[in-house]
C-alpha cells in the first residue's frame, strides 16, 4: 500500500507539529512532529517502509527504532482518514 | 406591553412582554449591545422573545417557540432569557469566528480566554473588569479575522454564588436557595466599562484549577490552536479562509495555560503576559 495525504484538508504548521482541519467531517487534527513527518511523506508514491527508511534518515534513527512506531502511526492517520491508499495499489 | 431591542454581533433581538423588572434588568444588564455590524447585510438576523407572567411564573417564548415549563422566579427567567439570547447569537450566521471564550481588553490588546464552561472564563474576566481592563465578553469572544480584533460583546456576566464572594458581590437575593445558579451580573456592578475593538494580544486556555496556586505557563502554539479551534461555534462557516487566518492569530499571539483558582492573582499573572507582547 501507498498511502496518500486525504483531500479536503486545511493544514497549519506550527514548528515541526501539524494541526489539520478536516473540512468534511469538521474533525480537528493535532499531529506531533513524528506523526506529522510521517504524514508529509505519504506522496502516493512510497511504501509504508519507505516512509519508514525516510523517518529515519531525516531524524538520523535506526530504521529498527522507528519501524514499529511509524507503521501504528501511518496505520492510525489511515484509521482518521488523514491517508487514504493510493488507488489501485491496496 | 414594553418591548427592548438588543442589537449584538448583528442580531437584532426584541423582546416583549408585560413585566416591569424583566425590562427593567434587560436596560441594566445591556446597556452597551447595540454593535453596529459590518459586513453584507445578509449576516443580519432578526428574532422576536416574548415573556410573560402568569401567577408569579415566567413563560418564554422564542420566534413562536415555547421554551418548556413556566420557570418560577424573575431571576431565573432572566438567566434562562439571557441565554436564549445567547443562543440566538452564536447560531446566525456572523462575519466573525465566534470563539467560546471569555476576553478582557487593555489598551487596546485583547486577552482572550478558552475554555469550556465550568472553568472558571466568567469569573477571571469578571475579575479583570473590577481591576481595570475593559470587558469585551464572558461568553462567545467575536474574533474579525482581517484585523484579528475582538469586537465587544458586552452582554450580562453570569457568575455562579462563589464567583461573586470572591468578587464581593451580593446576588444570594436572586438565587434562592440554589447556590450552583449563575446569575447574570450587569457590568455595572464590577464597576467595570466596555472595551474598544482589541486586538488579539493574548489566548489563555483556562483550566480547571487544580491548586488554589494561580499559574500560568506557556503553550505550544500547536496546542493553542487546537485548543481555539475546538472551541469555535462557527468554524464550519468560515472553513479553510477562517482556520488559516486562526492560525496567523494563534502565530502571533501570546499562548498560555491558566489555572485560575485565584482570579486576582491570575489577573495579575495576565497583565503581565499582554505586557509583554508589546516587547515581543
Amino acid at each position: 500500500v501507498k498511502p496518500r495525504r486525504a483531500p479536503d484538508l486545511a493544514v497549519e504548521r506550527f514548528d515541526d507539529e501539524l494541526v489539520i482541519l478536516d473540512l468534511a467531517a469538521m474533525q480537528l487534527h493535532h499531529l506531533n512532529a513524528t506523526a506529522a513527518l510521517a504524514w508529509e511523506l505519504c506522496d502516493g508514491s512510497r511504501r509504508v517502509d519507505d516512509v519508514v527508511a525516510a523517518v529515519a534518515l531525516e531524524t538520523g534513527m535506526p530504521p529498527g527504532a522507528v519501524d514499529e512506531a511509524i507503521r501504528t502511526t501511518v496505520d492510525q492517520l489511515v484509521a482518521r482518514a488523514l491517508l487514504v491508499p493510493e488507488p489501485g495499489t491496496a | 406591553v414594553t418591548t427592548v431591542s438588543i442589537s449584538v454581533l448583528g442580531v437584532e433581538v426584541t423582546v416583549d412582554g408585560d413585566d416591569e423588572g424583566i425590562r427593567r434588568r434587560l436596560l441594566e444588564a445591556y446597556p452597551a449591545c447595540s454593535t453596529p455590524i459590518t459586513g453584507p447585510a445578509a449576516h443580519r438576523a432578526s428574532h422576536a422573545i416574548h415573556v410573560r407572567e402568569r401567577d408569579g411564573a415566567f413563560e418564554l417564548q422564542v420566534d413562536d417557540r415555547d421554551h418548556g415549563a413556566p420557570i418560577a422566579s424573575r431571576p431565573l427567567a432572566f438567566a434562562q432569557l439571557v441565554w436564549e439570547i445567547n443562543q440566538l447569537v452564536v447560531r446566525a450566521p456572523s462575519p466573525y469566528l465566534l470563539v467560546h471564550a471569555a476576553a478582557g481588553g487593555l489598551d487596546g490588546r485583547a486577552v482572550v480566554m478558552v475554555g469550556p464552561s465550568g472553568a472558571g472564563k466568567s469569573t477571571l474576566v469578571a475579575a479583570l473588569a473590577a481591576r481595570g481592563w475593559g470587558y469585551l465578553t464572558d461568553e462567545v469572544a467575536a474574533i474579525e479575522l482581517d484585523t484579528a480584533t475582538v469586537v465587544p460583546y458586552p452582554k450580562p456576566i453570569a457568575l455562579d454564588a462563589s464567583a461573586c464572594r470572591l468578587l464581593g458581590i451580593g446576588t444570594d437575593g436572586d438565587r434562592e436557595g440554589d447556590r450552583s445558579v449563575k446569575v447574570p451580573i450587569a457590568l455595572g456592578m464590577l464597576g467595570g466599562s466596555v472595551a474598544p475593538r482589541s486586538r488579539v494580544a493574548a489566548l489563555a486556555l483556562v483550566q480547571v484549577a487544580a491548586s488554589d496556586r494561580p499559574a500560568v505557563r506557556p503553550l505550544g502554539k500547536a496546542a493553542a490552536m487546537m485548543g481555539v479551534s475546538q472551541q469555535c461555534f462557527n468554524l464550519a462557516e468560515h472553513t479553510t479562509r477562517g482556520f488559516a487566518a486562526l492560525a496567523d492569530i494563534v502565530r502571533a499571539a501570546a499562548t498560555v495555560e491558566v489555572a485560575a483558582a485565584d482570579p486576582g492573582a491570575t489577573v495579575e499573572l495576565l497583565r503581565r503576559v499582554v505586557e509583554e507582547t508589546d516587547h515581543a
